[in-house]
C-alpha cells in the first residue's frame, strides 16, 4: 500500500474529505484492494480496542465469510414471465355463450379506470376503485381534470362541505354519469369504427349521414 | 406669472397623459395585430406553404409505420403518461405460421386489462366482467387505431410532416408531426424507427402545444420469425367467447347536427342503453379517421345532469328544450361544446 492509499484510508475512517471524488476514490480503493481491506480491519480493531469495545475471542472479521457466502449463492435472474399464462387462458375458457353483452357491460369496471380517476378531488372515484379490490396506479400530479357543474345552483365543487349529503349525492351522481358515458363510449369503439359503418350506413336519420360512405374492412390476412 | 406657469404645467401634464394613453393604445393594438399575424403565419405554414418534400416524406414515413404495424413481428412495452396518471403496458404483434395476425396489449400495473386480437376478432379480458369478444380490425388501446391504417384514411383531415431525427428507445427515430387541418382538434407527434418503421412514441397535444397525453415505448424487440406466443394464442382461440353483436335498434327520434366540425363523418347511429345503468339514448358515433366522438341524446324522464369534464377525453352534457345532449371523445372540450349545442330536432 502506498502512503497515499494509507492517507485515503485514514481519511475514510475519520470521514474527512476535501471532495466527493476523493471520497469515492477511497471507497473504490478499499473495495478493490485486499491490502486496504486488511488495513481497514486492523485500524477498526485498534479503534475498537482503544474504545474498549473489542471482546476477546469475538470474530470481528466476517467479511471473508460473507464473500464466500455470496459466491455460493446462485445468480439471481428475474423470473421470465410466461408468455400467456395458463390461468389467463382459462379466463376465456369460462362458458360465456348466454351472457348478453348488456349484462357484461353493466359489470365491466371502467376501461382504463386510471384514466378517469381524480375527477374532482378524486376521493370518491378512487375510493370506489379501491373498494372493488383494485390498486390505483401511480399518480403523477395530485389534481387532474376538473368537473364543473354547468348549473349555477350547484356550489363549486371545492367548497362543498363534507357534511352536506345532498351536495355529496349530487357529486356522486355526476361521477357515475361521467363514468357511465365514458365507459359506454369506449365500449362502442370496441366494435370497430370501420366495420360498424357497413352495418348502419344505410340509415338516414341525420344530415351528416347523407355524406356517409361505407368504409371497407381493411385487414388482409398476411 | 405663477398662475400661468401652473396652467402651462397642467396643459403639459394633460398632453403627456394623452400621449401615454395613445401610446398604450398603440402598443395594445400593435400586440393584438402581432398575435394575429403569428396565428395567421401558423395557419399558413400548416396549409399549403409547407415544403411539399417535407409533406411527401411525412406521408412516406406514415406508410412505413402502417406497414410495420401490420407486418412486423415484435415484442414491446410502453408507458402512457397523462396529466393525472402513468400506466405501463406490454405489446406484442406477430404473424403465425398459418398466416394469421395476432396482437396483444395488456396492462402491467394494477388489475389485468388484456386485449387480444386475432385478425378481425378481438377479445377483451377485463377484471370485472367475463371476457367478451367483438368483431373489429383494431384494438381499443392507447395506440390510436388510425395509425394501423393507410394514410389515405386520414389525409382529408390531417397532414403528416417529417421533422428532424431523434433518439428514442435507444434507436434512431424520425419525428412526424400529424397536424389537423383544423385548429379545433388535437395534434400528434409520432416517433418512427428509421430501421424498421415501427412506431416508437405518440404525443397528443393541443394546437397551441399544450400537453394532453404521451405514449412512449420503453422496449422494442423485432423478431424475424413468428412468435411462439402468437401460436399459443391462435391455438387457444377456439375457446374464445362468441362474438357479441351490436344492438341494431334505430334511433327513436330524428336529429340534425347543424354545426358539425369539418372532416367528421357519421359512422353509426343506434338507440342504446348507456352502460352502467345509464339512461336510454340515441347514440351517434363520428370519426375523422383519427379520433372519434360519441353523441348521446336522451329524452324523457331519465335525463342527464348538465356538467363538463376535460381530461384526455372531454365530456359535456348540455340541456336543451326537451332533451339532453352528451358528447364524449378525445377532442378538446370547446369542440365538444360546439357539437353538443349544434344538435336539434329535425323539423
Amino acid at each position: 500500500m502506498t502512503d497515499r492509499q494509507n492517507e485515503q484510508l485514514s481519511a475514510l475512517l475519520d470521514a474527512h474529505f476535501e471532495s466527493e471524488s476523493q471520497c469515492s476514490e477511497s471507497i473504490e480503493n478499499l473495495v478493490r484492494n485486499e491490502d486496504a481491506q486488511s488495513s481497514w480491519f486492523h485500524y477498526q480493531l485498534i479503534g475498537a480496542v482503544m474504545r474498549n469495545e473489542a471482546k476477546v475471542g469475538t470474530r470481528l472479521d466476517i467479511s471473508a465469510a460473507v464473500a464466500a457466502q455470496v459466491a455460493r449463492e446462485p445468480a439471481m435472474i428475474a423470473p421470465r414471465k410466461n408468455m400467456l399464462a395458463a390461468f389467463r387462458a382459462q379466463q376465456w375458457l369460462k362458458p360465456a355463450a348466454n351472457v348478453a353483452v348488456a349484462a357484461s357491460v353493466a359489470l365491466v369496471t371502467v376501461f382504463g379506470v386510471m384514466q378517469y380517476q381524480r375527477i374532482d378531488d378524486g376521493s370518491a372515484v378512487e375510493g370506489a376503485v379501491e373498494r372493488n379490490g383494485h390498486q390505483s396506479v401511480l399518480q403523477t400530479i395530485p389534481m387532474g381534470g376538473t368537473l364543473n357543474p354547468v348549473s349555477f345552483t350547484v356550489p363549486p365543487a371545492r367548497s362543498i362541505n363534507n357534511d352536506d349529503s345532498a351536495a355529496n349525492q349530487e357529486r356522486a351522481l355526476q361521477r357515475a354519469q361521467l363514468q357511465a358515458y365514458m365507459l359506454d363510449h369506449e365500449l362502442r369503439l370496441q366494435w370497430g369504427v370501420q366495420q360498424a359503418t357497413e352495418a348502419t350506413s344505410a340509415e338516414g336519420s341525420t344530415e351528416a349521414n347523407e355524406s356517409e360512405q361505407p368504409k371497407q374492412l381493411e385487414e388482409p390476412p398476411q | 406669472m405663477k398662475v400661468s406657469s401652473q396652467n402651462n404645467w397642467k396643459s403639459l401634464r394633460s398632453s403627456i397623459l394623452r400621449q401615454a394613453l395613445l401610446l398604450t393604445c398603440l402598443v395594445f393594438f400593435g400586440t393584438a395585430a402581432a398575435q394575429e399575424t403569428a396565428q395567421e403565419r401558423n395557419d399558413r405554414e400548416r396549409s399549403e406553404n409547407i415544403d411539399p418534400r417535407v409533406v411527401a416524406e411525412g406521408e412516406l414515413w406514415f406508410q412505413r409505420m402502417h406497414q410495420a404495424l401490420t407486418q412486423l413481428n415484435y415484442t414491446a412495452s410502453f408507458v402512457t403518461v397523462t396529466n393525472h396518471s402513468v400506466q405501463t403496458y406490454r405489446w406484442m404483434q406477430s404473424h403465425t405460421p398459418a398466416g394469421s395476425r395476432v396482437e396483444l396489449i395488456e396492462t402491467l400495473n394494477g388489475p389485468l386489462n388484456q386485449s387480444i386480437r386475432l385478425n378481425n376478432q378481438v377479445v377483451y379480458v377485463r377484471p370485472m366482467s367475463r371476457p367478451y369478444s367483438t368483431r373489429a380490425n383494431a384494438l381499443v388501446s392507447p395506440i390510436p387505431a388510425a395509425l394501423y391504417q393507410h394514410f389515405s384514411k386520414i389525409d382529408e383531415s390531417y397532414q403528416a410532416i417529417s421533422l428532424a431525427g431523434e433518439r428514442v428507445v435507444d434507436r434512431n427515430a424520425v419525428r412526424l408531426r400529424l397536424m389537423s387541418r383544423e385548429r379545433n382538434r388535437y395534434f400528434y407527434s409520432l416517433w418512427v424507427d428509421r430501421e424498421t418503421g415501427m412506431l416508437l412514441g405518440v404525443q397528443t397535444h393541443t394546437a397551441e402545444g399544450g400537453f394532453v397525453e404521451q405514449v412512449m415505448l420503453t422496449s422494442f424487440q423485432p423478431h424475424s420469425v413468428p412468435l411462439q406466443e402468437a401460436l399459443v394464442i391462435e391455438n387457444e382461440w377456439q375457446h374464445v367467447p362468441p362474438t357479441q353483436e351490436l344492438e341494431q335498434a334505430e334511433p327513436r327520434s330524428q336529429w340534425q347536427f347543424s354545426n358539425l366540425p369539418s372532416g367528421f363523418e357519421l359512422q353509426r347511429s343506434q338507440h342504446i342503453q348507456v352502460a352502467m345503468n345509464g339512461p336510454p339514448a340515441d347514440h351517434f358515433l363520428f370519426s375523422d379517421g383519427m379520433v372519434n366522438f360519441s353523441v348521446y341524446i336522451s329524452e324523457g324522464a331519465e335525463r342527464s345532469t348538465p356538467m363538463q369534464y376535460q381530461g384526455e377525453l372531454s365530456f359535456i352534457t348540455v340541456e336543451q328544450a326537451d332533451f339532453t345532449v352528451t358528447v364524449v371523445g378525445r377532442i378538446p372540450l370547446q369542440l365538444s361544446e360546439q357539437i353538443a349545442n349544434s344538435v336539434s330536432r329535425k323539423p
